[in-house]
Parts: C-alpha cells; structure tokens; sequence
C-alpha cells in the first residue's frame, strides 16, 4: 500500500510540475492570456497592437475634442477598438461620434452604449435611434472603419472621409 | 509555392501532444521507480490513442466549441508565430515529412509486402498435422490460471477483457492450437476475432515440456493483453498521426514493452518465468525470431531482438507478481488526458 501511494504521489507531482513548466513557457512567450470581450482603456497609448492601429480623424466637428472620452478595444474572440470623441459642449443635445472597426454579437458589452450594438447590429444601421447615422468605409490596408454620430449626415461622411 | 499554413496548428497540436506524453511517461518511469511492463505498455496505448483522438475532435471543430479548463500551451497563437518565420515553418514541415516517410518505409511498406497474395497462398499449403502436447500445455495453462485468479477464465468461447475496480481480470479466447509441419521455428496467434495459436513441429522438437508451455501463456498472454484486433486498432491510431515523430517511436516503445508484458503476465500464470526465459534463449539462438505476435509483422519480429536480452533478465530478475489494480491505470490515464487537454 505504501508503495502504491508513494507511486500516485509522483505521478501526481511529476504532473503537476510538468503543468506548471509549460504554463510557464507559453506565458514567458506569449504574454498573459488575453480577455475575453471589450475592455476600457484610458488612453490611445494603452491599446495593444494586436487589436489594431487606432486612427486619428483629420476633421472633427468644432464641439469635439481629441483625445477621445471613452476607449475599448477587444483582442478575443476577436480584435478590434472603439473610440468615442470628447464633446467640449455644454450643450445637452449636442452632437457625438463613435469610431471602430469591429462588429460582432460583443458590442453589447459596451458599457453604456447598448444603443451601439443596436445599431450595428445585423442589418447594420437599420436600428439605429432617430437622427442617427451609420457610414462605413474600406481603407487601403483592407480594415473596414465604422463612424457612427447623430451629427448630420454631411458631417458623418466628412469625418469619416478624413479617417 | 503551395500556402502550407493551415496545417501548422495540426501538425503542431499532435506533435506537442505526442512529445509530451513521451516526456511524462519518461518522467513517470523515473520518478515511480519502475512501472510494471503491463501497466506500461496499457499507458503507452493510451499515449498514442489520446493525442488521435485530440487530433480527430480538433478538426471536427470540436475543441475550440468547447473552451473548457486552463489553457497551458495555446496551440493557435504558437501556429502564429511559426507561420510568421519561413525557417520555422519549414522546419516543422520537414520533420512531418521526413516522419511520414520513415514510418513508411519502415512500417507500412513492409506489411503491405507481406500481404502480397503470394505469401498467403504459400502459408495456406502448409500441412497441418496432429500433436498433443501443445493442448496439454494449454490445459496446464487453463489449470495454472484458475489458481491465479478466481474471475477471468481461458475458454473457446470468451474473447473480451474485463476489468473489476480492484483487479484485471483476463478472458482469453483461443481456439485449440494449430500444428504445423515446418522446419521453422513459428509460433504465433493469427486471426482478428477467432484467433488460434498456430506452432510448428520444429518448435515442438526444440522445447521441452516447460518451456513449451510457457511459450504458448506467452501467445495466450497476447490474446488477453491486446489481441490482434487491438492491434488493428493501434495501427489505425498510427495512421492518424502518420506525420508525427513522437507517435513513431510510442509505437516501437509500445511493441518492445508488448512482449515484456506478455512475458510478465505468462509468468503470472506459470510461475515458470525461468522456462519462459530458456525457450526465448532456445529460440533465438536457434536463429529465429518467433514469439512476435503476428509472423507478418516483420517490424516487430526486429524489434524483438533488440529485446531478448532485456526480456530474458526481465524473466530472471524480476519477482512473478500478478498485474497490477486498473486503479493507478484510469487515474494516470485521467492525468495524462488532462495534461494534454491543456494543449489546444
Ligand atoms: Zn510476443
């Protein structure tokens, strides 16, 4: 019996030190296992590559300002970012814009801005709130950008133009 | 060039899971002392079984629907990094290939030959003649075996293994041995779901009583062990992981430790391990691998004699105990299960 035990104690042992030595291997690699979901950032700088090169707009609508009020980005299941511009109103009703690259069923998570997921949700900007608009585009490097703002629509198509 | 990329995860996922296991079960043999040859050559089945079966859910899709339990080696982000360098790539490539193409050359090639129908023909016009003593033996064995374990039985009419929590029991289905007219020295079990020990006389002129008949718990050690039906099944595994170098030397380790198990659980029933080791002697000697379990495989009939010495001191030196509890088998085979599963 004593044996015995001794045999399932190192085989025990022997596993788990096995375990912990490739955890550690992957992890010195690899990085830290990366989230699930969205994850808010405070700034630009804080965003991993991985999720993708964030984009600076040329032309913001005069109440906006740079950097934006609310980061996220997401690597898994799937990478991408969202940004949020900073309104320097104190207007009420005054206009916003959201800017990203990725759609997908994890947009809900995002925090406060359930409305977003609506909206670009499947079919894209047909449940988006009264006034707003959706616009998308495909840049060079072949990364579809979103722009979503209750701005007019002239002023979507500006900044989007100038991402 | 042709986008090889996509085979990076599977080639990669069945080669870590294979080198792994070799490294545990190298590591177990280490750190428990010694594992029992039956035991053993149980993990080593289970070894080239679970890293197919991995391989098999992974392209169904499986594994990734199911993202359960920590994740040690993370399988797709490594594909990554190795798709990224050109030398990389072409390293794991190579290595698949070149694995592909020895386990061809030396495994499949020659059981395809063997199969030549010519061959067969041959075998089927051998002159089948009439002996007793290989019955008596088996009688002895069937007898010796009732002494050794009270549940299992050797019948001509039980084929399957069974197992109790607390102690293997073995049932062992054979038909009555087949003797064979021949100057070779042949002794073997052929046949998938019926099969029977077939012996020639020149093996009946060449052992005594003794070693005779424990020659013959050896084959029927075959039958309970892993029959040639098992057997097919591990060659289906290893087909699965054609490409992969870990599971080519699972596989030869698994056939050297086969017939040391075989010896050991012979031995069990006998307690003639000294008789077992003197009819291996003979037989070598004699020139001729036999005791393979399968004449056809000609694979193993090398490996066997790379492992007579080894056998034949195993025999002698080792204490006859009867095989161990399936208790520390299911719970290694859980652990090694889990390990592998936290590569994905
Ligand atoms: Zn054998």
């Amino acid at each position: 019996m004593g044996n015995s035990l001794r045999r399932v104690l190192s085989t025990l042992l022997w596993t788990a030190g096995l375990v912990l030595t490739l955890g550690s291997i992957d992890r010195l690699f690899l990085g830290p296992i990366a989230p699930n979901g969205w994850i808010r950032v405070a700034s630009i700088d804080a965003v991993p590559a991985a999720a993708g090169k964030i984009k600076t707009p040329n032309y913001f609508p005069a109440t906006l300002g740079w950097p934006p009020e609310k980061i996220f980005y997401q690597l898994k299941p799937h990478p991408g970012w969202w940004i949020s511009a900073k309104v320097n109103s104190d207007e009420p009703n005054s206009g916003t814009v959201w800017i990203g690259t990725l759609v997908d069923d994890s947009l809900s998570s995002l925090g406060d801005s359930n409305f977003l997921a609506d909206c670009l949700s499947i079919p894209q900007g047909l449940r988006c709130p009264e006034g707003w608009y959706f616009l998308s585009k495909q840049t060079p490097d072949n990364q579809t950008l979103y722009v979503l703002t209750n701005f007019s629509k002239q002023e979507g198509i500006r900044i989007i133009e100038g991402l | 060039m042709q986008d090889f990329t996509w085979l990076t995860p599977y080639l990669l996922l069945n080669l870590s899971h294979g080198l792994l296991g070799l490294i545990w079960l190298g590591g177990l043999r280490r750190w428990t002392g010694s594992l029992p040859a039956i035991l053993e050559a149980s993990l080593l089945r289970w070894l080239l079984a679970l890293p197919a079966i991995a391989l098999i859910l992974r392209s169904l899709g499986l594994t990734t629907a199911t993202p359960a339990g920590p994740v040690l080696i993370r399988i797709d982000d490594w594909s990554k990094i190795i798709n990224q360098s050109e030398l990389a790539l072409g390293a794991l490539l190579s290595l698949s290939a070149g694995a592909a193409l020895v386990t061809f050359i030396q495994e499949i090639l020659p059981l395809l030959k063997k199969m030549y129908p010519n061959i067969s023909k041959n075998r089927q016009r051998l002159e089948v003649t009439q002996n007793s003593r290989p019955h008596l033996a088996l009688e002895n064995i069937t007898r010796s075996y009732f002494k050794s374990s009270s549940t299992g039985a050797i019948t001509d009419r039980s084929i399957t293994r069974s197992w109790s929590p607390h102690a293997w029991t073995w049932k062992v289905r054979t038909r009555a041995p087949k003797v064979i007219v021949s100057t070779d020295l042949w002794i073997a079990t052929e046949g998938l779901f019926f099969p029977q020990i077939i012996i020639s006389t020149a093996v009946l002129s060449l052992l005594n009583d003794d070693e005779l008949e424990a020659s013959i718990a050896h084959e029927c050690a075959h039958l309970a062990i892993g029959s040639n039906f098992v057997l097919g099944w591990i060659w289906l595994i290893r087909l699965v992981q054609l490409f992969n170098p870990a599971a080519l030397v699972a596989f030869r380790e698994l056939v050297e430790c086969r017939e040391l198990a075989c010896d050991s659980w012979a031995s069990w029933i006998t307690r003639k391990p000294e008789a077992l080791a003197s009819a291996i002697k003979k037989l070598t000697d004699a020139n001729y691998v036999t005791l393979a379990q399968s004449s056809r495989d000609t694979h193993a009939a090398r490996a066997e004699i790379r492992t007579t010495a080894q056998r034949i001191q195993a025999l002698l030196e080792t204490d006859v105990t009867a095989p161990d509890s399936a208790i520390f088998l299911i719970f290694s085979t859980a652990l090694l299960g889990g390990l592998l599963w936290g590569i994905r």
